[in-house]
């Protein structure tokens, strides 16, 4: 029995972008005789185009392969991980599920700085790592040097990386030795109760949603009755099977193997990433280390910018949904805006994709509000709310306290450049917890800040003052109070909602004065002059103002000119597509996009 | 009732910058063809007999037509209408300008003159293919012939400045009894779009600011001469309105002959390609070459009303609106009157633009324009 677990070895691929995570996944997995199924579907390029101009890797199905070794068969399980910063929880999980991990570096490149992250992630969690160093085709190479890098910025031995070109095949069987021969097998324990760490979920248009698993303790089979140890749902097993890479049914799920179930279930929210699979008959009293609930940390107001298309955004999101359960959403109207959605995400990067692929993957115009954070509202009766529309928020006169939720941050660095990102933090009301030297190359720097002043530019400062050496990790910490006011924008001397922001006191003048200026820029000119006001409750903190339009364009109208500029005046009013009637002042919604966006 | 007729001679020597009328360079061959074709399609017309009280020649440049030709159209017209003309306009280039004096003995009682600027440096900026001196000699020679005359200015166009601006009002304000004064606008397709895009003028011709300067300068500088503005671009001595033109943004009927020309007739509009051969085709074989554009229903005809109406000085008719249409105008637009009150001006039951207003047109007539009507 513990034999056949020898034979098998969990491992996952780290990358930088376009260094070759997906050609050497393919050379892998031709070695091992599997055919690989380019059936891609137009949708999900688009959103591989999206994430490679976010420069995140493309995630990969998961594979199992069988491969013959100095005679032996190994079972092989390729687990992908999501790349980016705010699914770090996601990551860990997948990472939870290997026992390894190949370090793919481009010889022409060698190390970037957002490979880092997920290989620190993959350290912490205790992975043996092999570095891959490819293309080694190209003329410009230099695995020498790549090697020396990986011992010096990593710490990791790298003298014996293989040294391949995936795009050639030369030298992938060397990698595969490496992982039979350096990754350790799986543990675990065969006769205890069912314990499956559940690392992903997708959605089939058949069997309904697929937990993804490790198996770590006992066995799965069809038939069993399973519940999910966090959230208490108790499910019947219709199915259990391996990706081949096509979903492929077999008996019986043990210890050590990876592979999905699939149980009829009708929503993918039922699925928990962390959560721990058991059986209802033979239940596992500890569920999996490392469960945690993953709560959305930014908010925005997603609008069509056609109020028509209400229902086409809800699908979309729906659909969305389907395979992304981080995502949230609830229906939200606003007096400028119309109806639409108010949506919560694990982090910036989530919410840009997520807008991204509305628009490009279900062709819609949207108007997106700023980004924002839930807040604890007190009020005077001693009731307590959570705002998470600025819209929303009490008046002043009932408030007593308002409370702003803090992260911890965690941030990885090279030492350089210490001083910068101590700044940086000072800025963003940021208190100082702790460093950390990891090692000669890596320092670990702890503040709490409040995560408004995270969601505003503080990733890409972080990233720009460090040369993109950086990487940030933040974890929810809770709620403070804080001097925060609710700053509201005024046009033409009406209070536009869709505009207002809480902000903290001190922020309030120059984020006041900085998208009053945006809208002067965005809104053009009309008949009239349009004052612009940022103000605080009945303060106005600052000004500007559209001037009026000098003159139209003064053409002939004779015989001939008159069915032309007939229709040309009655569009002029329904506007240059997509004007938002704000009060007695049209916005394009461009404008509304660019003011509310994060700013640089 | 009275319509007017409108006939378009689609020849020109030599393409203008930013003029965007349909006209080729051509032939005497050709042009006679072209005015057999004319003359074939008013034989044919089903308003044939009709009451004409103004006739228009425009074009291209009408002036290139030798005389006999005209005359041959000019006799097609009385013989094909019952006319009874109060105004025969045609449309003279000072380049082409040699028989003027013989059209008023073909019935020709007013002339058109494009004169443009008195600015060499202007006339070579827009294409024209005169001087300021030949426009000059051409006006004198007219002013002993005609009594009508009217002059077309073009304002913020490159190397203009105000001087030239008032200069210009000044000499032609002592033989024209009306000017047509543009703004520069260069539709797109025109050599002048492009270089106007292409920054060419860079420094040399008015920002928006500027233009609205000028306009404002020319409707002061034509008041204090006499003329006034009794429409958007176009200013006279009273009584020598054009009365052709009238029609248009009064909602009355014309016939358009030719190429490219447009009509307006009983409530439908209608225009005919603007393809020399294929017209001249279509006439011979009989055919109407009209095609119909829009029929205009209720809501299309309150809309040009208003959006013609407030082109003129006098403005919008608010008793004639009520009988016409059956809505109280003050009423019904109220909030879109109160809106745009500022450019706006109400005058002895007439709704009119003010002098801001003019400037903003096209603002206040899309405000007017955005309501449906009853």
């Amino acid at each position: 029995m513990e034999d056949r677990k020898k034979y098998i070895r969990n491992f996952c691929i780290i990358a930088h972008i376009d260094h070759g995570k997906s050609t050497l996944a393919d050379r892998i997995m031709e070695l091992a005789g599997v055919v690989q199924e380019r059936d891609i579907k137009e949708q999900m390029l688009d959103s591989m185009d999206i994430e490679r101009e976010r420069g995140i890797t493309i995630k990969l199905t998961p594979v199992r392969m069988t491969y013959n070794y100095q005679g032996q068969e190994y079972t092989l399980n390729l687990i992908d991980t999501p790349g980016h910063v705010d699914f770090t929880y996601e990551v860990s999980r997948s990472l939870a599920a290997c026992e390894g991990a190949l370090l793919v570096v481009d010889a022409t490149q060698g190390i970037e700085a957002q490979t880092l992250t997920n290989v620190y992630l993959a350290l912490d969690n205790n992975l043996e790592i092999i570095p891959v160093i490819n293309k080694i085709d190209l003329s410009a190479a230099e695995p020498d040097l790549v090697k020396q890098e990986i011992e010096d910025v990593i710490g990791l031995p790298a003298a014996d990386a293989p040294c391949v070109s995936a795009k050639a095949g030369t030298n992938v069987d060397q990698v595969l030795a490496q992982i039979i021969e350096k990754l350790p097998s799986p543990q675990g324990d065969d006769n205890a109760p069912l314990r499956a760490l559940i690392f992903d979920s997708l959605y089939d248009n058949y069997k309904g949603a697929i937990c993804n698993i490790r198996v770590v303790d006992g066995s799965v089979q069809a038939g069993d009755e399973i519940i999910m140890m966090a959230t208490g749902k108790t499910f019947e097993v219709s199915e259990v099977g391996v990706f081949k890479p096509k979903m492929s049914a077999i008996g019986k799920l043990s210890s050590g193997e990876v592979g999905y179930i699939a149980a009829s279930i009708k929503n993918v929210k039922d699925i928990r990433v962390g959560d721990t699979v058991t059986t209802v008959k033979n239940k596992a009293t500890e569920p999996l280390v490392g469960y945690k609930k993953t709560l959305p940390m930014v908010f925005c107001g997603i609008f069509p910018a056609d109020g028509a298309k209400y229902n086409d955004l809800r699908e979309a999101l729906d659909k969305l949904n389907l395979n992304d359960s981080s995502l949230i959403f609830e229906p939200e109207s606003s007096l400028a805006l119309g109806f639409g959605f108010r949506c919560g995400f694990l982090g910036l990067l989530h919410m840009e994709i997520i807008q991204e692929r509305l628009e490009r993957e279900f062709d819609l115009d949207l108007i997106t509000t700023a980004p924002s954070v839930s807040y604890r509202v007190t009020k005077t009766d001693g009731k307590v709310v959570i705002v998470d529309n600025p819209a929303n928020l009490p008046e002043i006169g009932v408030i007593e306290t308002i409370e702003e939720p803090i992260v911890k941050a965690f941030i990885y660095t090279p030492p350089a450049y210490v001083g910068a990102i101590m700044e940086l933090c000072q800025d963003k009301r940021g208190t100082f917890i702790d460093m950390v030297y990891l090692d000669t190359t890596r320092v670990k720097i702890e503040y709490t800040m409040p995560l408004s002043e995270i969601i505003y530019d503080f990733f890409d400062a972080l990233k720009s003052k460090t040369r993109g050496y950086a990487s940030l990790d933040y974890e929810f910490s809770g709620y403070q109070a804080g001097d925060l006011v609710k700053l509201d924008f005024l046009l033409n001397a009406e209070a536009c909602d869709a505009l207002s922001l809480i902000v903290h006191r001190e922020r309030a003048y120059s984020r006041g004065r900085q998208i009053a200026e945006k809208l002067k820029d965005a809104i053009p000119r009309q008949m009239f002059e349009i004052p612009i006001q940022a103000a605080i409750g009945s303060k106005v903190i600052a000004r500007e103002t559209v001037k009026a339009l000098r003159k139209d364009v003064l053409a002939k109208c004779y015989g001939g000119d008159i069915t032309r500029k007939k229709k040309l005046l009655e569009k002029q009013k329904e506007g240059k597509k997509r004007m938002r009637q704000v009060g007695s002042v049209q916005i394009p919604s461009e404008a509304f996009m660019s003011i509310l966006k994060i700013d640089n | 009732m009275n319509r007017g007729i409108y006939i378009h001679i689609p020849f020109c020597s030599s393409k203008c910058h930013y003029c965007d009328f349909y006209s080729i360079v051509t032939t005497k061959e050709i042009m006679a063809s072209y005015i057999n074709a004319c003359i074939k399609e008013m034989q044919a017309s089903t308003f044939q007999g009709s009451l004409i009280d103004t006739v228009y020649i425009g074009g291209g440049t009408p002036s290139l037509l030798p005389v006999k030709l005209l005359e041959k159209l000019i006799d097609a017209i009385f013989s094909s209408f019952a006319v009874k003309a109060q105004e025969i306009t045609i449309e003279v280039n000072p380049c082409s300008a040699q028989n003027i004096a013989a059209y008023a003995g073909l019935g020709i009682n007013r002339l058109s003159i494009g004169v443009q600027s008195l600015n060499n440096q202007v006339l070579a900026g827009l294409g024209r293919r005169h001087t300021a001196k030949e426009a000059l000699d051409v006006l004198e020679r007219a002013s002993t012939v005609y009594k009508n005359i009217s002059c077309d200015l073009m304002l913020a166009v490159p190397y203009q400045q105000e001087k030239d601006i008032i200069n210009d009002i000044n000499i032609l304000s002592d033989y024209a009894a009306h000017i047509s004064a543009y703004l520069l606008k260069c539709e797109q397709g025109t050599s002048m779009y492009a270089w106007i895009k292409e920054g060419r003028y860079a420094n040399a011709i008015a920002d928006e600011e500027q233009a609205a300067d000028y306009y404002l300068l020319a409707v002061e500088k034509l008041a204090q001469k006499g003329l006034a503005r009794y429409e958007t671009s176009n200013f006279a001595l009273p009584g020598f309105e054009s009365k052709h033109n009238l029609k248009y943004w009064q909602g009355k009927e014309y016939l358009g002959i030719g190429a490219g020309a447009h009509s307006y007739t009983q409530g439908k509009r209608y225009c005919i390609e603007p393809d020399i051969c294929r017209y001249i085709k279509q006439t011979e074989a009989g055919k109407d070459p009209r095609i119909m554009l829009e029929a205009l229903d209720r809501q299309a005809l309150i809309k040009e009303r208003i959006m013609l109406s407030l082109r003129l000085a006098q403005g919008l008719d608010i008793a004639a609106f009520a009988k016409d249409f059956d809505i109280d105008f003050l009423s019904f637009y109220k909030k879109t009157i109160e809106k745009c009150k500022r450019l706006l001006q109400i005058k002895d039951n007439f709704l009119a633009l003010n002098q801001q207003g003019f400037l903003l047109q096209n603002a206040v007539i899309a405000e007017f324009l955005d309501i449906s009507p009853a």
